[in-house]
């Protein structure tokens, strides 16, 4: 909940003013202090929301006919129930023309947040805090209504924050990504849902998934400079991920189960004002994870007898996932503007650093994505109107194209508007539309061979599949 | 009831600068001993299966605490009918007469998952939601109680199993039912939106929208909210007499795809419906409540159950419920004594009549008791008792020859009894 705060802190607490500078720090968005007692400070923050969403238009893709033999599969149609993927794919609400239209009551971007701080002076200069956040959802997963709705603590920290800048222990939101994060929940959807992540289970995604590199929450340590000027580096260091055999039952053996090392990430921002309310951003992300596996390879040997023996070893393999980022906002009297772009291997397109079936070959590649997204916004009174647009993108591997049996995905677009009335200084009224569109690259056109299997045929691709869906989001939020 | 309005109402953690914290919930633990007879089995040397059997609170109560000679008799250290509550809330004036309120209840457990320490207690947030109440009526939009079912379940709660456990449905964990399966419709928890009409003479409406449910196995398509209703008459009858009436209603559309035998896929729709009514009354120590409900693919224990006693697994036609149930109790100073009953009752299909294959669930009947004693405002001792009866059709013999129904196997039947002791702190 922290990061949709108003924190202007020099810290490591995010460094972000989200949506507390989006109603120009009206109390209401920032925590609030409810006791101070014995030099303790105990703050309470949070947000309860619903929104009616209703979606139509296609479901889940079948195979373009054409692959010989049997159909090819398409990316994602394989996935853990409650878990992004790519395209979008409803739970069993298809029709039988492949249509999907159905309403949900969902939570928005962000759930039902429960965050709970308590701060002590550790001198006159330095403050050290400790917060910790609860999300949970309005939806019961997967339209089960007995299903518990079991709560996340995405945020369990402590920072201690002084002139010298602020250190921060614990699970926080990582730093690659934020900039874009940033501008969708500040200017796009900090008070509507946009593209709901699953069918089954929010908080939704804006547009996360469709240009916007969410950075997800891990255990880490992270160190933020002070102010110099307006900028500031940020670095940290994350507990590592792997990612396994994905997707499930798809025979891959393409996973990376080895992380040794923490993973890096640091951000570089720049922040000024701009006259007496405008402001200007700038942010430039990175991050770099080493990752490894142990292959079992079968190596041949001179028997001493003329011929050969073939034997099993085990041999280190090492790879690595990486991203760039950079984005910049701007607030020019009711304007707002932001726009960011993320590059790197294994990034995913969702969170980062999601394990997909896009993020790892079959062949054990892991697969380089793009990202680019802009967004726009009009303060009028209480009224905001916005706009934004995104392509998420996942770069065809040589692989790819020579295997028969998958579409791989190509791109996710995504084209969103949105109104919200803030009816108080802590309750807002939402409604926004989004588009979201997903593009295969469509399989290799394949043959059977003498043996009736499928082989590739002449290198061309199965024309892509394609999936339209659009989102009509409306419902209200109370925050604290 | 046995505890004062003050101790009752939402406790104020902290208030400043118009924003006010107020904390609800409870903590409970009872023993809870249970005799009687586990699971049913078929008649040797058939082969049909009851249902219920595989599917935990489909139908009577499946334990791996039987004995050789299929009784049961054990003892859990469990939660009571509500289980552990930590309930926040967050309130502010949003005009003079409008206050708004975010309020957010985790659920937790005190018993382990089924008797293993190895799974984590994980909590559950039945409840987050903000609420809009003024002159003009109440909004609520998140995850909340529905209506339907609400009087019966207010009954059971009021005058039977608040700080007492009753039937603890299933074996693995709680919180427990106390009368819900036995004639008590429990309206589940879901996300929605809801609006309550101002009282005008003590008539309010309550409508609401809520996320659909699909009927797993069957109904899996469930496209679009489930309306649900309650009109309610609630009159006071001197300083402390009450009466309340209450009418709910409820509907939900659900589809599956088929595909017929030219092998075109097609849409067949069905709905899932109900309607219940009830009333209680309180005159001096006397408390009575009554309440009944009938539907469509409802379920024995909440609306939208999803289990294979709500449907033909074969036909997927829904199967039509029935359930009445009558609570009383006495308040003697601090000491509250409480009886009621109650039975659902599951109609038997025309596909059922032929299955041999199947014995289906036919009712399931609570008898219970119970007293309580309120130690403080906030601390209550409770001593319950709970039979709990299933009986099920008995399998059709089927010629398997001619297919034609020649008979029924003699109907099965479950009991078992349960007496749980324990305490409950509440603010």
């Amino acid at each position: 909940m922290n990061i949709l705060k108003n924190l202007r802190c020099s810290g490591a607490c995010f460094g972000l003013s989200f949506v507390g500078a989006m109603l120009c720090s009206q109390p209401a968005a920032a925590e609030v202090t409810l006791l101070d007692q014995g030099g303790w400070h105990f703050t309470f923050d949070g947000r309860v929301n619903a929104f009616l969403s209703v979606g139509q238009g296609d479901d889940f893709p079948s195979p373009t006919p054409g692959s010989a033999g049997k159909d090819h599969d398409v990316m994602g149609t394989i996935r853990p129930s409650r878990t992004p993927d790519v395209g979008w794919k409803s739970s069993e609400q298809a029709d039988e023309n492949g249509k999907y239209f159905a309403a949900r009551i969902r939570s928005g971007l962000v759930g039902n947040v429960l965050g709970f701080g308590i701060v002590r002076e550790l001198t006159p200069t330095t403050r050290i805090k400790g917060y910790i956040s609860i999300w949970s959802t309005v939806e019961s997963p997967g339209r089960d209504k007995w299903t518990a709705v079991i709560p996340v603590t995405r945020e369990g920290y402590f920072s201690v924050t002084g002139p010298w800048g602020s250190a921060t222990v614990g699970r926080t939101f990582g730093w690659f990504g934020r900039m874009s994060t940033e501008i969708d929940h500040l200017y796009g959807h900090g008070y509507g849902v946009g593209l709901p992540c699953t069918d089954e289970l929010g908080p939704a995604c804006g547009h996360i998934g469709t240009g916007v590199a969410y950075p997800g929450y891990s255990a880490g340590f992270s160190y933020s400079t002070p102010s110099f000027g307006g900028l500031q580096l940020h670095v940290g260091a994350y507990d590592p991920i792997v990612l396994p055999d994905m997707p499930l039952g798809t025979g891959s053996t393409g996973a990376w189960k080895r992380a040794p090392l923490l993973r890096p990430e640091g951000s570089l921002t720049f922040e000024t004002k701009l006259g007496g309310t405008g402001l200007l951003k700038l942010g430039v992300e990175g991050m770099y994870q080493p990752l490894a596996r142990v292959e079992q390879r079968q190596v041949s040997t001179p028997d001493g007898m003329g011929g050969t023996t073939t034997t099993t070893v085990p041999t280190p393999e090492s790879t690595s996932v990486w991203g760039v980022a950079g984005g910049a906002r701007l607030e020019v009297g009711p304007v707002r503007l932001g726009a960011a772009a993320f590059r790197g291997r294994g990034v995913g397109m969702t969170y980062v650093l999601q394990n997909t079936s896009a993020t790892v070959a079959k062949t054990g590649e892991i697969r380089t994505f793009t990202g680019i997204y802009g967004q726009g916004a009009v303060m009028v009174g209480q009224f905001q109107i916005a706009a934004g647009g995104g392509v998420a993108s996942a770069d065809q591997l040589r692989s790819d194209r020579l295997d028969t049996s998958m579409s791989v995905i190509h791109q996710q677009i995504g084209i969103s508007g949105a109104v919200y009335y803030h009816l108080t200084d802590s309750v807002v009224l939402g409604l926004d539309y989004f588009r979201f569109m997903a593009r295969w690259y469509g399989a290799p056109k394949s043959v059977l061979d003498g043996n009736g299997n499928p082989v590739l045929a002449d290198g061309s691709l199965l024309p892509g599949e394609k999936q339209d869906l659009n989102f009509i989001n409306a419902g209200v939020t109370y925050h604290w | 009831m046995l505890w004062s309005a003050a101790a009752r109402a939402e406790l104020t953690v902290a208030e400043k600068n118009g924003w006010r914290l107020y904390t609800e919930g409870r903590i409970n633990t009872f023993a809870s001993l249970g005799f009687g007879e586990d699971f049913p089995t078929p008649p040797p040397g058939s082969s049909y299966s009851i249902v219920g059997e595989g599917a935990p609170g489909a139908a009577g109560q499946n334990t791996e605490q039987d004995d050789v000679d299929n009784e049961y008799f054990a003892v859990r250290g469990r939660n009571g009918f509500m289980s552990t509550i930590l309930g926040l809330g967050m309130v502010r004036d949003l005009t003079p007469t409008t206050k708004v309120r975010g309020y957010i209840a985790l659920w937790g457990h005190a018993e382990s998952y089924d008797r293993s320490r190895s799974y984590t207690s994980e909590l559950d947030v039945r409840e987050g939601y903000v609420n809009f109440d003024g002159p003009w009526g109440a909004f609520n939009a998140g995850r909340m109680l529905g209506l339907f079912g609400r009087i019966s379940t207010e009954i059971d709660f009021n005058y039977g199993h608040n700080f007492g456990l009753g039937n603890p449905c299933g074996d693995i964990q709680g919180p427990t039912c106390g009368h819900i399966g036995t004639g008590v419709m429990f309206p589940g928890f879901a996300s929605g939106f809801s609006y309550a009409t101002p009282k005008l003479a003590g008539v309010q409406l309550q409508v609401g929208i809520f996320d659909p449910v699909r009927v797993l196995g069957a109904w899996n398509r469930a496209p679009m909210p489930r309306p649900e209703g309650a009109l309610t008459f609630e009159q006071k009858l001197g300083a402390t007499n009450l009466l309340k009436l209450q009418l709910e209603g409820m509907w939900q559309p659900v589809a599956r795809g088929t595909v017929d035998e030219a092998g075109v896929a097609d849409t067949v729709t069905s709905k899932v419906w109900g309607a219940a009514a009830g009333g209680r009354v309180e005159v001096g120590p006397v408390r009575f409540g009554a309440a009944a409900f009938m539907g469509q693919g409802l379920g024995q224990y909440y609306a939208l159950q999803n289990s294979p006693v709500a449907f033909n697994t074969s036909t997927k036609e829904l199967r039509f419920f029935k359930g009445l149930y009558a609570q009383a109790a006495l308040v003697l100073g601090r000491v509250q004594l409480a009886a009621g009953a109650g039975q659902v009752r599951v109609d038997e299909l025309d596909a059922d009549k032929t299955n041999g294959s199947l014995s289906n669930a036919k009712s399931q009947t609570g008898l219970s008791a119970a007293v309580y004693y309120g130690l403080s405002d906030n601390l209550v001792l409770g001593l319950d008792y709970f039979r709990f009866q299933t009986d099920w059709y008995g399998a059709p013999i089927v010629d398997p020859t001619t297919m034609a129904v020649t008979g029924r196997h003699a109907p099965e039947r479950q009991v078992v009894n349960y007496i749980n002791a324990g305490a409950t702190y509440h603010w």
